[in-house]
């Protein structure tokens, strides 16, 4: 054999009878190891992360390989359940040498009755599991494939996991017939459609505005859970309106085109690259923020929204900039509102603190760039500072329940979008915003609207593709 | 296992499989803990390989994370090539948030 100097581990499982798919997971370990792996082999084995493998389609790592042998009794379910937890007596991963593996591993398909009888209806999959181990696994698989083949030793310095271009796992667990599997297995079953039925409106999700727009939102059925009442409604509810009243609403174009919406996350990033700013001179935190407004210069824009989510409250800061008009930064004109819909939400000097860095470090980076210079003729100056940034935190209609801070946020939004005038002067906000701004209701009662919004669109999406994606995917 | 981890020959480290590099990416997928996992993927491969790979590893509800690259939310799917991802590129794995008053 070839690698009779090392140990080889060779857990070769069959998962085909409900993902179709054949998981190969080898590893080599040096002989120095060796003590140790027999010790505790399934330890050995799950932290790894592994690869490889071939003729096969599809690596995962072997902490896996348990969890996704998903057609085996239950006996061997509890098993699988302590091997992911470390805790196994008996070990689940067949080590041998060379060629003894193929032994081996066909003795322990038969121990196992289902999972042998079940594997023969795929005889192209037991074929493939035979040959397998007949040669040194790591030549069996270039010769296979003369796909990719790692060098060990950079195995086992990178551990990298390997991802074949199989179709879709989910799609395969779909496509067979064995309810009671995915029974056995309801954490599998979560990222599955909710229906198998594809006519019902509950199997869906959609993207919007379309699966062609990069910046797409996906809503799943899921996600209306967070539309019920009492319920604190999440990120992509949050990211999906926000998206819809962009496209639907009858903003003017103009001012639609001076209109900068972040995503949820990236008050969370932001917060992170501002913390870390200390520690890292060249801020390469912030550095990767910028890759969110990719394209874009922030400062010819008039209002930037950023939604804030911070310790299960969501809340709105409003950037307001000069835009496309030729005037200076100043305290004036450059301001940062906070809309909070509790008194004792966000803490409003925080997030000034945040958004202020962001802007200092983005104005600095767009001068560097040269983007300000010359797109806004006027501004000549190098610097930012925080003194030049004025902050307030507005006024706003308060919730009266527990639970609707997200749709409040969503109603600031449109609200303010609504009433926007070009640009706004720091010292225009007290008398624009103020308790009676809205009537308190108008945002709670967003939950329905968003609901049947969010079920309309479902609806269309099921019937609309009936899918020639899904059509084609199956085909390949 | 740090051990298997920790000896690598340099020199064959070096070599690279020509083959390789045109078709295959890795990816760097970040948690919120700062922790990263690394993948290698084919650029025609859906995401959705990856997400999945990456909640098994970690042991989360794939409904319970947001995957994003350069703020776009991801979707299954998508793939590396249709997002013009480059090697060693990184995705943010976020868990969702939900809110709705503050404590």
């Amino acid at each position: 054999m070839a690698f009779t100097s090392d140990l080889e581990i060779v857990a070769t499982e069959d998962i085909s009878v409900e993902r179709s798919v054949e998981l190969e997971v080898c590893l080599k370990i040096s002989q120095g190891q060796t003590r140790e792996v027999k010790k505790d082999p399934e330890r050995a084995v799950s932290d790894e992360v592994c690869l490889i493998s071939p003729s096969s389609e599809f690596q995962l790592p072997a902490c896996e390989t348990p969890k996704r042998q998903c057609d085996v009794d239950e006996d061997f379910q509890l098993q699988a359940k302590k091997l992911r937890r470390g805790i196994s007596e008996t070990p689940e991963v067949e080590f041998s040498r060379g060629r003894d593996a193929d032994q081996t591993q066909r003795k322990k398909t038969k121990r196992k009755g289902s999972y042998y009888r079940r594997r023969r209806k795929k005889p192209s999959k037991t074929r493939k599991l035979s040959s397998l181990p007949e040669k040194p696994i790591f030549n069996a698989e270039a010769d296979a494939c003369g796909g990719p083949v790692l060098e060990e030793d950079e195995r086992r310095k990178n551990p990298v996991l390997f991802l074949s271009d199989d179709e879709d796992d989910s799609e395969k667990v779909e496509a067979t017939p064995n309810a009671d599997l995915t029974s056995e297995f309801p954490e599998r079953r979560m990222e599955e459609p909710l229906n198998i039925n594809s006519n019902s409106i509950v199997s869906g999700k959609f993207a919007y505005p379309s699966r062609n727009d990069p910046e797409a939102v996906e809503v799943l059925v899921s996600d209306l859970e967070h539309l019920q009442d009492l319920v604190f409604v999440n990120d992509t509810v949050i990211d999906f309106y926000i998206k819809y009243l962009q496209s639907t609403e009858g903003w003017c174009p103009d001012l639609k085109n001076r209109l900068h919406f972040y995503n949820s996350f990236f008050y969370k990033k932001l917060h992170e690259a501002v913390q870390s700013q200390k520690n890292d001179k060249n801020n390469r935190k912030m550095q990767k923020l910028r890759k969110w407004t990719k394209g874009i210069n922030v400062f010819e824009k008039s209002y930037l929204f950023v939604p804030i989510h911070d310790k299960l409250h969501w809340s709105l800061a409003i950037i307001c900039l000069p835009g496309a008009s030729s005037e200076a930064l100043s305290p004036d004109s450059c301001c940062i509102l906070h809309f909070d819909s509790m008194n004792n939400g966000h803490k409003s000097q925080n997030i000034f603190r945040m958004l202020r860095s962001y802007l200092m470090a983005e104005w600095e980076f767009q001068n560097e760039s040269g983007g300000i210079i010359k797109d806004a003729g006027c501004i000549k100056r190098k610097k930012l500072s925080a003194k030049d940034i004025s902050a307030r935190r507005a006024k706003v209609p308060l919730q009266e329940n527990e639970f609707d801070c997200g749709l409040f946020l969503l109603h600031f939004i449109e609200c303010f979008v609504k009433e926007a005038t070009p640009t706004l002067r720091s010292t225009e906000v007290k008398s624009k915003f103020g308790r009676d701004w809205f009537v308190p209701q108008d945002a709670s009662n967003k939950r329905e609207t968003i609901r049947k919004t969010i079920e309309n669109l479902l609806e269309i999406d099921c019937r609309g593709e009936s899918s020639p994606e899904k059509l084609n995917s199956f085909q390949e | 296992m740090a051990g298997v981890e920790d000896t690598p020959t340099s020199g064959e480290q070096q070599e690279k499989k020509p083959g390789d590099q045109g078709q295959h990416i890795n990816l760097k997928v970040k948690g919120q803990d700062g922790n990263d996992i690394f993948f290698r993927i084919k650029r025609s491969t859906q995401l959705r390989k990856l997400m999945n790979a990456y909640c098994d590893r970690q042991s989360i509800d794939f409904n319970a994370i947001a995957f994003l690259f350069d703020g776009r939310r991801l979707r299954g799917e998508q793939t590396p090539d249709e997002l013009e991802m480059e090697d060693g590129d990184e995705i943010d794995a976020m868990l969702h948030q939900t809110g709705g008053w503050a404590f």
